[in-house]
């Protein structure tokens, strides 16, 4: 496998001395692709020079440069939803600055694009593959569990990104664990991207401008995680008009309000939600005393402080409440902060450097008694430091680089007694420290008309710093296998570092390929491999997400976890590129992967490498989806046929058994239909074979009392789970020949339409009543109904 | 006082809002398994191994007794008296600071165990203490026990509790245990410790029995006690540690110094 990948390399290297060799005369047209409605930069938008066909993508910052010989061009800029727009530029003299806006598309009913060309054939030419992209506006299309616009349910619809557990936000892509996805919101890693134990996202769908999931295929500027990206960009805030946005719904309402600080040069937003469905608590004798509920806040501010500097800031709070009086609570939040800073040095070098913070912490509070109380925490804390630079050569040929530093903080647990009473010690855990970096370099590169290839390499280390405490082994190992049981070696003491001291280093070499072969005009086959380390560690003890999974770094006992991905895929496009057809299929390799041990203790626990153990991981699958993004009927149909197992010391007698989340079948259909320029309709039907669980096989007596002895892990499957969702939109009545400024709609929605018992575990208990050994299903939504109110104005 | 895992288990049933329903599952076939609950305890005729089978996890049979086995713990036979209870021919109490090795024959096979009996700390006082309703709790009547430990760390620790009503006949304990050790306790300063989640009433008497366990002993009830719950929030399903050696043998072997009180609520 190396050798094939050292081939590659040398074999692109080859084909790139090309790059340096050139004589012609050349110049740049660059500047930045934005909404003509609010200014704000749109990203992967189209810009070709027509008579050469040659064209390039604008980066995460609507920036695009075009290096062309001297002479007059005419370009073409187009997004998908946007009306194209075609420039004459003139590049016989010098270089060129061409800032384009692009305006909404309009359509008629009967699926008349009126404005447009046809649309562009991404889905077959770009050189990406494994990659989901949506717009915000088809993301609100669908209806979601209690009315509240989710980015990553949208995505869980797509082939090979499905959801840990009914109505969950947590992702499985691919066969990966939850803790294999790299959630980024404007380059800050959101370390547990849910609200309401899993429920609901981070993300608040109006203050969301554009997202990107990778599930293969993945840059070399992005690392980190075994299994995906989702990188997800707040929006800059209408540089034109002020305007706001909001929706007030059964169970909770956002508010975003945006607009320029200075015309065309600097903008602010700034967005909240809250949830109030607490507020309804106190209608109830059982919940009175009860508190549940969630908010956040995005906001972001920029400036453009020349024609070649542009600085953003933004940020991210967001929080979560739950508890019984003062009897118990628990939360969590997470909080962002990036500065960026975008400087074009000239017309074909793009330069970021981004600042960012990022923190996770949460908390238990339990109060029995004034004597018996205490509130335990953790958290997780880092300081990013990230230069990414684009450098356009030409059409041709794309280079990025750049490297990133990050110091992660780990407190593990901290125990602090509530009152001065409680017998319950002040305890902490030792704090971990730790550096994170990388260097990345990649190079994309058509090759001819037909091909066009993007290898890059991403080397990573990652050290453990002090101060710090390392517990020691007999031979070096936190467990061992006894009696068929793992258990935990007793540590034989320990080692202090000071502050700033090294004491343990891991690197990578992540190399990253992806090649592109068009067929014809309308079709194209791709392949991909990555290599994936990960370094940070998420420790979930229970089956859901309660928030009080927290994350542990890389050490001398816990390895980094690695992956290897090779995916290839045949893409189609139909009906003049209005129908986009892909089938993909990958197999992935994961090795050191962390799994828990049976009864693992990991509560306020020091040693949390004697409660863990190295797995290794195979997930493979083939994916098809067939999908339409315009016209009055939209939608997608897709398939996945997977499968993802594990295998672990200690684990299962040592045999591979099935991961999890594991689904051999999972189909979903979303469909979306303007019914008039008022009222539309959306639907979407999920089919998905059963989770596994793990079986009983017996029952025993110790102290008079039925315990149970279960069989082989994950070896049996819940009934397959499906459901459909159905929403109708309602928008104000519109009077033709009437320009209207403000918007509003009513959206009711119904999750799980048929009202599917859809199991979400299977427990074994023995019933005192009846005296008999049971099988418990537990169950989740079923017919959730909601009504949201939305205004923009 | 390091853990409290049944403070979990609370909140896993309050957050367990969720639905359920008895389903019909198929089960894998059972491999018959032997069950050995041996302990060893300071209370004089106390000590007793018990030999049963594992039975087909919807078979809702009684387990079947062993009673043709060969027993002795360090050396002292125990004979088969009934149900597949056996006990020392002549009195036996466990001795604090002892090993005691468990060896069971039993169609030719050979299982074995072992286990640490450690001391119990002494508790010097138990005061009833009210409190008022607080969250799901009505207002009632706890008890606060106190005690110095003094044992070298790490010791764990299980405690029970329950109560008998002023007209009950029978005791009545609750399901779940407390279980702690004494990783950070201070020596020579007295330990207090409140017993959660109990009201009783004026009249009523408390239980408690204080157990020391060994670790492997401890790890089996922790596990015991995790698989509380249920649902969404509970952890993955695994088998007990079963501190007992041989093939096919499920069960456990403990060797503990036990102290009960009884405390009347005035």
């Amino acid at each position: 496998m190396k050798n094939l990948f050292l081939f590659i390399l040398v074999l692109c290297a080859t084909w790139a001395l090309p790059v340096f060799g050139q004589k012609t005369i050349k110049h740049t047209v660059s500047g930045n692709v934005t909404d003509a409605k609010n200014g704000e930069e749109l990203i992967g938008a189209s810009v070709v020079a027509e008579s050469l066909k040659m064209g390039v993508l604008t980066n995460a910052y609507g920036f695009y440069s075009l290096n062309l010989p001297a002479g007059k061009y005419t370009i073409m800029v187009t997004y998908i939803g946007y009306a194209p727009i075609v420039k004459e530029v003139d590049l016989t003299t010098g270089d060129a600055k061409l800032n384009i806006e692009l305006s909404e598309e309009k359509r008629e009913l009967k699926e008349v694009v009126i404005n447009s060309d046809k649309p562009n054939a991404n889905n077959v030419e770009q050189n990406k593959m494994s990659v989901v992209k949506m717009e915000m506006k088809e993301v609100k299309k669908i209806p979601i569990l209690l009315g509240e616009v989710d980015i990553i349910k949208a995505i869980q619809l797509l082939p090979g990104i499905q959801a840990a557990g009914d109505g969950n936000t947590l992702m499985i892509v691919r066969g990966g664990n939850v803790d294999h996805n790299l959630v980024q919101l404007d380059e800050a890693v959101v370390y547990n991207p849910s609200h309401v134990v899993g429920f609901f996202s981070v993300f608040n769908g109006d203050a969301i401008k554009d997202f990107e999931v990778y599930k293969g295929g993945i840059p070399s500027n992005y690392g980190g995680r075994l299994a995906s990206v989702l990188d997800v960009r707040m929006k800059d805030g209408n540089s034109k008009n002020y305007a706001v946005t909001g929706g007030i719904g059964l169970l909770s309402s956002r508010l975003t309000v945006e607009g320029p600080i200075t015309k065309n040069k600097s903008s602010f937003m700034i967005s909240g939600r809250r949830s109030y469905f607490d507020l309804f608590f106190p209608l109830s004798s059982e919940l009175k005393d009860v508190t549940a509920y969630f908010g956040d806040i995005n906001a972001k501010i920029n400036f453009t402080l020349s024609d070649k500097d542009k600085l953003f800031i933004s940020g991210y709070a967001g929080r979560d409440n739950f508890g019984t009086g003062s009897l118990f609570g628990l939360g969590w939040g997470n909080q962002t902060a990036t500065i960026r800073w975008n400087h074009i040095f000239n017309s074909r070098l793009f330069s970021n450097t981004s600042l960012i913070y990022s923190r996770y912490n949460y908390n238990f509070d339990l109060n029995v008694s004034p004597n018996l109380n205490f509130r335990r925490t953790n958290f997780i804390k880092d300081y990013t430091l990230k230069q990414d630079f684009n450098f356009f050569a030409n059409p041709k040929n794309t280079f990025k680089f750049g490297f990133m530093a990050t110091h992660h903080t780990f407190s593990p647990g901290e125990i602090k007694p509530i009152t001065s009473e409680s017998i319950i010690l002040a305890d902490k855990l030792n704090e971990k420290h730790a550096l994170d970096y990388a260097i990345y370099g990649s190079h994309a590169i058509k090759i001819n008309s037909r091909l066009t290839a993007e290898y890059g390499i991403r080397v990573s280390v990652f050290q453990n710093i002090g101060s710090g405490t390392e517990l020691l082994y007999a031979n070096d190992k936190p467990n061992y296998l006894d009696n068929n049981y793992i258990s935990r070696s007793a540590s034989i003491g320990s080692k202090q570092y000071n502050s700033g001291q090294v004491f343990n280093t891991s690197a990578g070499f992540e190399p990253r390929f992806n090649t592109t072969y068009l067929l014809n005009s309308s079709s194209s086959i791709k392949a991909s491999y990555n290599r994936m380390f990960q370094y940070m560690h998420l420790i979930q003890p229970t089956n859901a997400s309660t928030g009080q999974e927290f994350w542990t770094p890389t050490d001398r006992y816990i390895k980094p976890q690695i992956a290897d991905q090779v995916a290839a895929g045949y893409f189609k496009n139909l009906r003049e590129n209005t129908i986009e057809l892909s089938a993909e299929v990958y197999y992935k390799w994961m090795w050191n992967t962390v799994e828990l041990i049976d009864n693992a203790d990991v509560q306020f626990t020091e040693a949390i490498e004697s409660e863990v153990t190295s797995g290794i991981g195979r997930a493979y699958g083939i994916e098809l989806l067939a999908r339409k993004q315009r016209g009055t009927t939209t939608g997608w149909i897709s398939y996945t046929l997977s499968k993802s197992e594990r295998k672990a010391e200690g684990v299962n007698n040592n045999e591979w058994y099935n991961f999890r989340f594991d689904r051999r079948h999972y189909v979903t259909f979303v469909l979306s239909q303007e019914l008039s320029k008022r009222i539309s309709i959306s639907a979407n039907f999920i089919y998905a074979t059963g989770d596994t669980y793990t079986p009983a096989v017996s029952y025993f007596e110790i102290e008079g009392k039925q315990e149970v002895e279960y069989g082989k892990r994950n070896s049996a499957r819940i009934p397959a789970y499906h459901r459909m969702d159905m929403s109708l939109t309602l928008g104000r009545k519109i009077k033709p020949d009437k320009v209207y400024k403000n918007e509003s709609s009513w959206v009711f929605s119904v999750y799980n339409v048929y009202g599917r018992k859809n199991t979400y575990s299977i427990d074994f208990q023995y019933n005192q009543e009846t005296g008999k050994n049971e099988a418990v299903k537990t169950y989740l939504f079923t017919f959730v109904p909601s009504v949201t109110y939305n205004f923009k104005f | 006082m390091k853990k409290l895992n049944q403070f979990c288990v609370m909140l896993v049933v309050i957050l367990s809002a969720a639905c359920t329903e008895v389903i019909d599952v198929d089960v894998p076939e059972n491999t018959e398994k032997l069950v050995v609950e041996g302990t060893v305890t300071t209370e004089q005729d106390s000590s007793y191994v018990r030999l049963t089978k594992s039975v087909g996890y919807f078979d809702n049979s009684q387990t079947p007794y062993i009673t043709d086995a060969a027993v002795t713990i360090n050396g002292v036979a125990f004979t088969h008296r009934g149900k597949g209870l056996y006990k020392p021919a002549s009195p036996f109490t466990g001795q604090t600071g002892t090993y005691y090795n468990l060896a069971v024959t039993y169609k030719g096979k050979q299982y074995t165990s072992g286990s640490m009996l450690d001391p119990m700390f002494q508790i010097d006082t138990i005061v009833p203490v009210y409190r008022e309703a607080e969250g799901f709790l009505e207002a009632g009547y706890t008890v606060k026990y106190i005690g110095i430990d003094n044992r070298a760390p790490i010791k764990y620790t299980y405690v029970r509790f329950g109560f008998k009503g002023l007209d009950s006949i029978n005791d009545f304990y609750e399901d779940f245990r407390v279980l702690f050790d004494n990783a950070n306790t201070k020596l020579n300063e007295p330990f207090e410790f409140e017993v959660p989640f109990q009201r009783l009433e004026s009249k009523d008497t408390s239980l408690l029995i204080f157990r020391s366990i060994d670790e492997q002993v401890y790890r089996y009830f922790q596990a015991l006690e995790n698989r509380q719950g249920g649902g969404p929030f509970s952890t993955p399903p695994a088998n007990l540690p079963s501190n007992i050696r041989g093939e096919n043998v499920l069960g456990l072997f403990s060797a503990y110094d036990v102290k009960r009180y009884r405390t009347y609520i005035p």
